[in-house]
């Protein structure tokens, strides 16, 4: 922390460095008052007055505290903290999910050709293994397989008898030509949870994921997480696997980010033990870079910037997602301390009020072209608030899925099925022209919900819709879909009595639209299902009692039957 | 006491569908607690009359089985209730327009609550007492916080929710109303927060047998003794920062049995440190110098729980922390004496260390208040 104050004349100060043996913890330095010294990853370096401290030492949701004290007249004062017990699906030494497979992983050699290295394992494998363990692992291993991002299959992980039964481990090596390819794992009831990756020609993605049980519950199998995955990118001439520091900082950023943190610095840090001159770990950068744009100041500006260069030149000049996504990112932060920095400079006392929307894009991430989807779920949220209002997303992306939320990575769900090379044969016809019966309905069905809005029998109506979907979702297909679920429970808004007092019914219905978090293209998709649900109940005649006109019902009913527009969007 | 502070106090301990939400024994004590050091005049020091209370009340305490009470009374707290509070503080009611004042405004919830699964920045809200099946009524603490700070309410405001934080995806924090536009005067505005739990986590209340069996919720727990314990600044005054620190330092030992929940998430300001009130046995500790004092010149004041420099000015003292952590500027006594030049602490009642650096070259050793003043 730069200080603008003389030193006192008696401050002896005495150079100090706090580390922790993991290289990767989160450390904050706390005085004898409680205040916030410093704080930093992996090591401190600062000189101390002499006096007792406190170090908070954190990774994830481990945390420990050690105290010490800088002893008056020493030449130094050095702090090494042990390493902090934490779990990791990535073996690294000291975690409590450690397995030492270093000599299986050096074993076999990487291979020369772009593809992916997938490890499962039971961290209690190597210890006891007991039949239900191995149960439990082979039943998640047959939950996976890889698929292209068009939905093709390219293998089903039980099929490569990789499942080592004594060591409650899979580990598999799969050759891949560069591009888009998506972990799919089935789920219940005809969906599936998709986890994008991607292999580039220099870097290729390593995932680990844990097979755990319940020890609080008699062993209970616990299905494998994705988004508790951890993923690294592996560099194509890496002669080995990354040594524990490295590895441990890519946990412990990943956690960092799915913990909703602001400190970073992991990509930063100089590594003496870092014995090859590899290139930065990406996966590292693009993590790093998201947890500094969140409190993005004019100061750490720079330093995003060169983290995303660095992750661009490593992982090519096409704009990867998640890059273009801090792109997106850095410009809505640049543009708002533009605005408070001309606002100071002014000097002006006068307040002046901004309504909060973002700035429109300049040229260049306007009309990006999205090559695939991004891996973090941040990246998403940045994306989607950049082209909400245009086709890139669903140009890349042209299938019916919904967006999990989860913490780390971008997962999504989707039907079986719902993703194949139809959606982007039909994606790819230029020019096709939205359907003006289509556009009427989208039309009517605003309509409908802004009368809703301002009609005292809404309240009658929703309530039934409310009682349909608790009923009939499984029966029907529109209401089964998760995202027409959501707009139907969102429209209970409309019936809240503070907000039909206060808001005009237009500004409540974009309101409730705009929260379902959908670019408008699937918000249109996503309206005409849900018309189609209300028929499927009866429940669009019941609209004439609570005053939608007859006019947007007949428009409505036209478009059911219309046989003109087959296009599933 | 500042007129211009507020609070707005919500404890839901019943709701409409108790299968979904759990009784909770917590709120009323909760808050309860955090009231009653709102009204202390060393603690919030918040007019009474400025405090309005939102909790279950003592005929839904023990209601019939799910649906509504045979009275036909509403399930309260609902959406309504804070609404019109919020309004009531943050309103003109002959304009309608929002009304600012240069004062503290205190946001506290205990109940049952989630986050949004969009959230990218720490928020959260309470189910309102009449969340029932998928009609899911809340009350966005974080949005009406960020709103009054947004078009500058207040000068200062504290947001505390004890609660769960619990990912939902259907669910939307229900605030449309609120004004969307940006005040310059916003950046200005400090927003504290203090989250029982990060995202996706689980609150935790729990019976206290050193307090009579009462149930609190351990953020609202912890969050009151740290207020009470943790070390002040040259002004007697807790730090959020400190407040933070404390609470976290001591909560694996505050709260051992079983498995500690991890401690609560808080959100410091962007525009300054904001401080709180201690309710220790400070001293108020006058220092006089004798003589005239030769600028500039420099003091360093150090005890078990405090390490400070001060640098002395024409007209104050102007106190900082180790590394800069903190700064405070006390004035000089405008009364005292000509060719005198006094200043006042306030200290914890144990032994400091004074020195006054060259050219005077002073040391003195001192407990806080046993002497009138030190002399140097």
């Amino acid at each position: 922390m730069p200080s603008n104050f003389d030193q006192p004349e008696d401050d002896n100060r005495i150079p100090s460095v706090i580390s922790s043996e993991d290289g990767a913890s989160e450390l904050y330095l706390i005085d004898r008052s409680y205040n916030e010294i410093a704080r930093g990853v992996g090591e401190l370096h600062l000189d101390l007055t002499p006096g007792p401290y406190k170090v908070r030492q954190r990774i994830g949701d481990t945390e420990q505290i050690t105290s010490f004290t800088v002893d008056e007249g020493s030449d130094n004062c050095r702090v090494e903290m042990t390493r902090l017990d934490y779990a990791s699906p990535v073996p690294v030494k000291g975690t409590n999910t450690y397995q030492d497979l270093w000599s299986i992983e050096t074993a076999v050699p990487f291979s020369k050709k772009p593809g992916l290295r997938i490890v499962i394992r039971d961290p209690d494998g190597t210890v006891t293994a007991d039949e239900k363990a191995f149960e439990h692992l082979r039943y998640e291993v047959g939950r996976l397989r890889i698929e292209t991002l068009p939905g093709k299959t390219v293998l089903k992980l039980a099929e490569t008898q990789r499942l080592d039964t004594n060591k409650l481990l899979f580990f598999a090596d799969i050759d891949l030509e560069p591009g888009y390819y998506v972990l799919v794992q089935e789920a219940a009831e005809d969906q599936q949870l998709c986890l994008p990756l991607f292999v580039h020609k220099d870097w290729w993605p390593e995932i680990f994921m844990l097979s755990l049980r319940d020890k609080d519950a008699e062993n209970a199998p616990l299905g494998i997480q994705l988004d508790n995955a951890s993923i690294t990118f592996r560099h194509a001439g890496a002669q080995q696997p990354a040594d524990d520091i490295a590895r441990g900082r890519l946990e412990a950023a990943r956690k960092a980010l799915g913990r909703g943190r602001t400190i970073s610095g992991w990509s930063t840090l100089n590594d003496p033990v870092q014995k090859t001159a590899e290139p930065q770990n990406p996966m590292l950068a693009l993590i790093d870079a998201h947890l500094l744009v969140v409190k993005s100041t004019p100061e750490n500006i720079a330093t995003i910037t060169t983290l995303i260069q660095s992750t661009t030149a490593a992982l090519g000049p096409e704009l990867f997602p998640d890059v273009l996504a801090l792109q997106i990112a850095l410009y809505y932060a640049a543009a708002k301390c533009e605005r408070k920095a001309k606002r100071n400079a002014d000097g002006s006392t006068k307040e002046s009020k901004t309504v909060l929307k973002d700035p429109p894009l300049p040229p260049d991430l306007a009309h990006a072209k999205l090559s695939g989807p991004p891996l973090l779920h941040r990246s998403w949220h940045y994306l989607l608030r950049g082209y909400r209002s245009t086709k890139t997303l669903s140009d890349a992306m042209p299938f019916q899925f919904t967006a999990e939320p989860t913490s780390g990575w971008f997962i999504w769900s989707e039907q079986v099925g719902s993703r194949n090379e139809t959606c982007w044969n039909v994606s790819n016809k230029q020019g096709v022209p939205a359907s003006p019966v289509r556009s009427q309905m989208v039309e009517a069905a605003k309509q409908v919900l802004q009368t809703l809005a301002s009609s005292e029998e809404a309240h009658t109506w929703l309530t039934k819709l409310q009682k349909a979907i608790a009923e009939n979702s499984t029966n029907s297909n529109a209401l089964s879909d998760p995202l027409v679920q959501k707009l139907a429970t969102s429209l209970g808004m409309l019936a809240d009595p503070v907000l039909r007092k206060i808001m005009n019914s237009d500004e409540l219905v974009k309101n409730v639209l705009h929260s379902q978090g959908l670019t408008d293209e699937r918000l249109e998709s996503t309206l005409q299902k849900f018309v189609k649900a209300l028929d499927e109940n009866k429940l669009l005649t019941g609209l004439v009692v609570v005053g939608v006109s007859s006019l947007a019902i007949k428009l409505i009913k036209l478009f059911m039957s219309s046989s003109d527009d087959k296009r599933e969007t | 006491m500042s007129n211009q502070d507020f609070a707005i106090l919500v404890g839901i301990a019943r709701y409409k569908d108790n299968n979904t939400y759990a009784d909770l024994n917590g709120p009323p004590n909760d808050v309860k607690r955090i009231e009653h050091w709102l009204q202390d005049v060393n603690g919030g020091n918040v007019p009474s009359a400025n405090i309005c209370r939102l909790l279950t009340p003592p005929v839904l305490m023990r209601p019939p089985l799910g649906g509504a009470p045979g009275n036909g009374k509403p399930w309260i707290p609902n959406r309504e209730r804070f609404t019109a509070a919020f309004n009531q503080i943050a309103l003109d009611p002959t304009t309608g327009q929002y009304k600012r004042h240069d004062g503290r405004l205190y946001l506290y919830f205990s109940g049952h609550g989630f986050s949004q699964s969009v959230d990218m920045t720490a928020r959260a809200a309470l189910f309102a007492a009449d969340a029932f099946g998928i009609s899911r009524p809340n009350i966005p603490g974080t949005v009406y916080a960020e709103a009054a700070k947004r078009v500058a309410l207040f000068r200062e405001i504290i947001l505390i929710m004890d609660c769960c934080r619990d990912v939902q995806r259907n669910s939307h924090y229900g605030a449309y109303e609120l004004d969307q536009t940006e005040s310059t005067l916003s950046e200005k505005v400090r927003l504290f927060a203090i989250y029982a739990s990060a995202k996706s986590g689980k609150a935790q209340e729990r019976e206290f047998p050193s307090e009579n069996g009462n149930v609190f919720g351990l953020l609202t727990h912890a969050l009151v003794r740290s207020l009470d314990e943790a070390p002040t600044d040259v002004a007697g005054r807790v730090s959020g920062t400190a407040l933070n620190n404390y609470m976290k330092v001591h909560w694996p030992d505050w709260y051992p049995v079983g498995m500690s929940p991890p401690p609560p998430r808080t959100i410091y300001s962007d525009a300054g440190e904001v401080f709180f009130n201690s309710r220790k046995a400070l001293k108020k500790q006058k220092f006089t110098f004798t003589t005239p004092v030769p600028a500039p010149i420099q003091v360093r004041l150090q005890s078990d729980v405090l390490d400070a420099t001060g640098s002395l000015a024409d007209d104050e003292v102007i106190w900082r922390g180790p590394n800069d952590a903190w700064t405070v500027v006390i004035p000089f006594d405008p009364d005292a004496p000509p060719g005198r030049k006094s200043f006042t602490l306030k200290l914890p009642a144990i032994t400091h260390t004074l020195k006054v650096l060259s050219p005077l070259e002073v040391v003195r050793d001192f407990t806080a208040g046993e002497a009138n003043a030190v002399e140097l």
